[in-house]
């Protein structure tokens, strides 16, 4: 079944979504998008597939405490996916105080939605004069950079080359992985936007075969949300390496937003790649290993108080 | 048993949604087109489809004056007279999805709209507005004097007897996807996101749970004596048993086994033992209770999903449609003293 992307639209009141809506709405791009909005009267535009939602998550009723999911979503995807006309994609955008995490936990819950769907990107827009204050305050602002997978940030023509480096650097810190492009009044080549496979870690690979490259080490912040990552360059073992990240998100999964990784498992010709969402995790095979490439195993977490010892011990307990 | 008149139909849309008023039969598609096909007519020749939305139709339904009442994802809900094919709006909002309809034994027409369900007149004058619920109302079930709108961690119960007065509340955790109330108005189940059957009992205390579907539980069918259960999801075709005790702690009745695709809908006869079902892979079974068996083996409408499944009132037609936009219409002639 042809499955639809969905974009997931993240960010503070005046970071610039509604202008970013606008735009992929009104420019001439030729391909058919639904929106998913949360504040109805925003939109002006007529003609237009906007659908008005509520963001309204629940708790799954099987055990798992953090796994919430938006239910209103599984019923707008569903109803969308019974028209005729064929969607290019579907953007949803989330309202400024959001937890990106059910939203994304939506795409691995729902059996429908992941038959017709997939999550393409979290693109989170930061407000570049305002954000360093929001990062100081606010949970959900470090949260939103921690889940994205594209960042932009906008409205640089209000700040100062200096000061966009300033916070360009504390984005960094949070988030080590995600591109970030700087933008004025939400204008956005959409070809960095939509239809990434941000969640196909194969393809991302197959784009930017130093995605995920990153070393050894690790950093910390202030802010409590970071980015770790390692790498070896020796075969893994899949057992091993299957308890144990199944521990790590049982033990820490509230606090691991994105965790992603691209393996060189002991005698497999292909990469083993896995993508999680706090306790959720999708794993499959990848691309196979060409003669060339050099065959080491790299994973990234991003969290809250993440134990960077602590990961990579474990991980490299996972060697074959 | 009389043979059985079986009609194949391939639209050019996926069904989505169906309703049979009177002696006409009408499929709704993803283009918004609403298809009236009358089983009077052997040939059925007249058959012709209206323009309902613009965008998909998501649910019909029948007005006791014949009308079929159809919501759609353009914000828009409107009535078909089948007789000319005229279409008239009932309600307009923009950005909403109609996707619940329930009609009342009264000719109102309950619909959910957001977390509100708004009752309205069959003119559409607006009669009532229930709710807010705690979530956005995601089925609608009339049973008598009772509408039952399920909602997250729950459903609420009004009375169409009495509107303005307090809704009795039934609790339980988790997303709630469809209800069902008995024939006798003595048990409400709904169907959950989780894969378990959830059953209140209204004229007694007590909760049921039926679980370990492993997928979300579909649909949900009462037999017309209300002593049968039937709930779609799993490959097997079965039915829980709700005479004495009830189900708990007892095997349900399997009538089918669809091998490895599970069942998407499910419709009970509305005065014969007979269960209809209706796979993901497009294939319908038609159960026989009484014989505990499958009548004329499985049928294929189509290779995708049943997605509508629906006996006429007077239970003489049967009506499938799957997302292809191929179609059954069946007619089982009623052996004499049964026609209502």
């Amino acid at each position: 079944m042809r499955q639809v992307p969905v974009t997931v639209l993240t960010g503070f009141l005046g970071s610039g979504k509604t202008t970013l809506l606008n735009r992929i709405l009104t420019e001439q791009h030729g391909k058919k998008y639904a929106v998913i909005i949360n504040e109805f009267d925003e939109l002006g535009i007529d003609d237009q597939l906007v659908v008005s939602a509520d963001e309204e998550v629940f708790e799954m009723n099987n055990g798992c405490i953090c796994c919430t999911v938006r239910g209103d979503l599984i019923r707008i995807l569903s109803n969308l996916s019974k028209r005729a006309d064929r969607l290019d994609g579907v953007l949803v955008e989330t309202t400024g105080l959001a937890d990106p995490a059910p939203v994304a936990q939506t795409f691995f819950v729902d059996e429908d939605v992941r038959a017709r769907h997939r999550l393409d990107a979290i693109v989170t827009l930061v407000d570049a004069k305002h954000v360093l204050e929001h990062l100081d305050d606010q949970d959900e602002a470090v949260e939103q950079i921690g889940f994205a997978d594209v960042i932009l940030l906008n409205k640089v023509d209000l700040v100062s080359p200096e000061e966009a480096d300033a916070v360009e650097a504390r984005i960094r810190a949070i988030n080590r992985f995600a591109p970030i492009h700087r933008t004025t009044n939400s204008a956005v080549d959409l070809g960095v936007l939509l239809n990434k496979g941000a969640f196909d870690l194969d393809r991302i690979v197959r784009d930017d075969p130093h995605f995920l490259d990153t070393g050894h080490h690790h950093h910390d912040h202030s802010d409590g949300v970071t980015s770790v990552s390692f790498s070896i360059d020796r075969p893994i073992d899949p057992q091993k390496f299957e308890s144990w990240i199944a521990m790590v998100l049982r033990l820490h999964g509230q606090d691991i937003f994105r965790s992603k990784g691209i393996l060189n498992v002991r005698g497999a010709s292909q990469r083993f790649v896995f993508q999680g969402v706090h306790m959720q995790i999708e794993t499959r095979w990848g691309t196979p290993w060409r003669p060339r490439d050099a065959r080491d195993s790299r994973i990234v977490f991003i969290g809250r108080d993440l134990n960077g010892d602590w990961l990579r011990d474990g991980f490299m307990n996972t060697l074959a | 048993m009389p043979d059985l008149v079986r009609t194949p139909w391939r639209f050019d849309e996926g069904c989505v949604a169906a309703a049979i008023a009177g002696g006409i039969g009408a499929l709704g598609f993803g283009d918004g087109k609403v298809a009236l096909i009358p089983f009077a007519d052997p040939r059925m020749a007249a058959t012709r489809q209206v323009a309902a939305h613009r965008g998909s139709v998501l649910a019909l339904a029948d007005l006791p004056d014949g009308r079929i009442v159809s919501g759609g994802d353009d914000g828009r809900v409107v009535a078909i007279s089948p007789s000319d094919g005229t279409v008239v709006e009932v309600l307009a909002q923009r950005g909403r999805q109609f996707d619940t309809i329930a009609v009342t034994h009264q000719g109102w027409i309950a619909l959910g709209f957001g977390k509100e369900v708004r009752v309205l007149a069959g003119d559409g004058r607006l009669l009532a507005t229930l709710g807010p619920h705690d979530s956005t109302v995601a089925a609608l079930h009339v049973r008598g004097r009772w509408l039952a709108a399920a909602h997250y961690n729950g459903v609420t119960l009004w009375d169409l007897e009495a509107l303005e007065a307090p809704p009795r509340r039934l609790s339980w955790k988790g997303s709630h996807l469809a209800v069902a109330i008995s024939p006798d108005a003595s048990v409400l189940c709904t169907a959950t996101q989780d894969g378990e059957v959830h059953a209140w009992r209204l004229t007694a205390e007590g909760e049921m749970r039926m679980s370990g579907y492993g997928v979300k539980v579909r649909d949900l069918s009462w037999s017309p004596d209300g002593l049968w259960l039937a709930a779609a999801g799993v490959p097997l075709l079965h039915a829980w048993p709700f005479d004495g005790p009830g189900p708990e702690g007892r095997a349900p009745l399997d009538l089918f086994d669809g091998g490895e695709v599970g069942v998407s809908r499910v419709a009970f006869h509305p005065f014969l033992p007979l269960l209809a079902g209706g796979y993901a892979d497009g294939r319908l079974v038609l159960a026989d209770l009484a014989a505990k068996s499958v009548r004329g083996g499985e049928l294929r409408v189509s290779k995708r999903e049943i997605t509508c499944l629906l006996w006429s009132r007077d239970g003489q037609h049967l009506i499938a449609g799957a997302a292809d936009g191929k179609a059954l219409t069946q007619t089982l002639p009623l052996p004499v003293g049964l026609t209502r």
